[in-house]
């Protein structure tokens, strides 16, 4: 249903997003999309290079009409510093 | 009691095209941490596969390890294989249960379960109306019981809530508050209150805070990689008391160096 240009905006999003989700590959539950006139933006933050293609192409195949701005972050995971430790209790 | 260090991480959707992403960055781990908590969604989907890739990437992690699975590692529906494959490689899985490790004298309680969605205090859901509201509100009140249980049944010098989902309302302010419902529950924030829980972490909301309180001022961090932005945080829980024990004559507490020379990491109940 995504699919169908003719589609209300909202909704064709909303099927996007449940595209991301449902898709094995991906598996986004948190990603936003932002559909302004023939463009979707895609936001939200994805754990490698890898999944930021793969959910931008996602986003292609459930959007075919429009043109797709990947702006997907990658995960910072470095390795905190030796002696960065928060005193709790 | 000694201090410990706690190092955490949620999260980490582990997919089979993952081996190598997240074990160079554990290298000072065994230096920094005396054991290292995993807050669930710990896989993509699910699949045993995926779990093989972490557990391979665990492999060299020398501290004790100990996991809960979230909703994307029961998502395949094969959530007890998915935790079999994590236990083979040394790491204790809990699921409403607990866990006791030992770290040089001080003992140290984890209680873990996944919890489940309802809602905070306030605008949580109610097991009333069409049979599929019902059980959705009665799985959290059940996932929050098991919690409870593991929790009290600890008697330890420090007592551990590790979860998936959100106790509290702090820590997924960010995320959209239509969503809250699915984040997590109050219960599980009451429970950590009643079992006399020290910290309290969790993962699943990526747009959440780091940091946030129960009622009764219990410490709850939510360590999801979107939010912690690294490989892991380490929780001091403590002082450091090199050799606080009073007894005449006592042993001084054995130094890192000396317990790494006798390959001594801690114990706890189910091996590693």
């Amino acid at each position: 249903m995504s699919g169908d240009p003719t589609g209300a905006p909202a909704y064709r999003v909303a099927h996007a997003r449940e595209r991301l989700a449902a898709d094995p590959r991906v598996a986004a539950l948190d990603l936003d999309l932002r559909m302004v006139g023939a463009e979707v933006f895609v936001t939200g933050t994805v754990s490698d290079g890898a999944q930021r293609a793969l959910a931008a192409s996602v986003v292609a195949e459930a959007l075919p009409d429009l043109v797709v701005h990947n702006e997907l972050q990658v995960a910072e995971c470095s390795e905190p510093a030796p002696d960065a430790s928060e005193r709790v209790v | 009691m000694s201090r410990i260090r706690v190092a955490a991480v949620g999260d980490l959707h582990f997919g089979e095209d993952s081996a190598g992403t997240w074990a160079p960055h554990l290298r000072q781990l065994g230096q920094a941490a005396d054991l290292l908590l995993l807050a669930g969604d710990l896989t993509r989907v699910g699949r045993v596969e995926e779990a093989a890739v972490l557990a391979a990437e665990l492999a060299d992690v020398p501290v004790p390890v100990v996991a809960v699975l979230g909703n994307h590692d029961v998502h395949w529906g094969t959530g007890d294989a998915v935790a079999d494959t994590l236990a083979t490689a040394g790491v204790t899985v809990l699921d409403g249960t607990a866990t006791v490790l030992t770290v040089d004298r001080t003992t140290v309680g984890v209680a873990g379960a996944k919890g489940f969605g309802g809602g905070f205090a306030g605008a949580q859901a109610t097991a009333f109306g069409e049979p599929e509201m019902k059980a959705f509100a009665r799985r959290a009140e059940a996932d929050a019981d098991a919690f409870a249980t593991a929790l009290a049944g600890l008697d330890t010098d420090w007592r551990i809530g590790l979860l998936h989902y959100a106790p509290v309302e702090d820590t997924v302010v960010g995320e959209r508050p239509e969503i809250f419902p699915f984040l997590g529950s109050y219960l599980l924030a009451e429970a950590a209150d009643h079992g006399g829980a020290d910290i309290v972490v969790h993962g699943h909301a990526h747009h959440g805070r780091e940091r946030g309180l129960t009622a009764s001022g219990v410490h709850v961090r939510n360590v999801a990689v979107p939010v912690i932005r690294r490989s892991y945080v380490v929780y001091c829980l403590g002082e450091d008391e090199p050799d606080a024990d009073p007894r005449p004559g006592a042993a001084p507490h054995p130094t890192p160096a000396e317990r790494a020379r006798h390959g001594d990491h801690g114990d706890h109940a189910q091996g590693r």
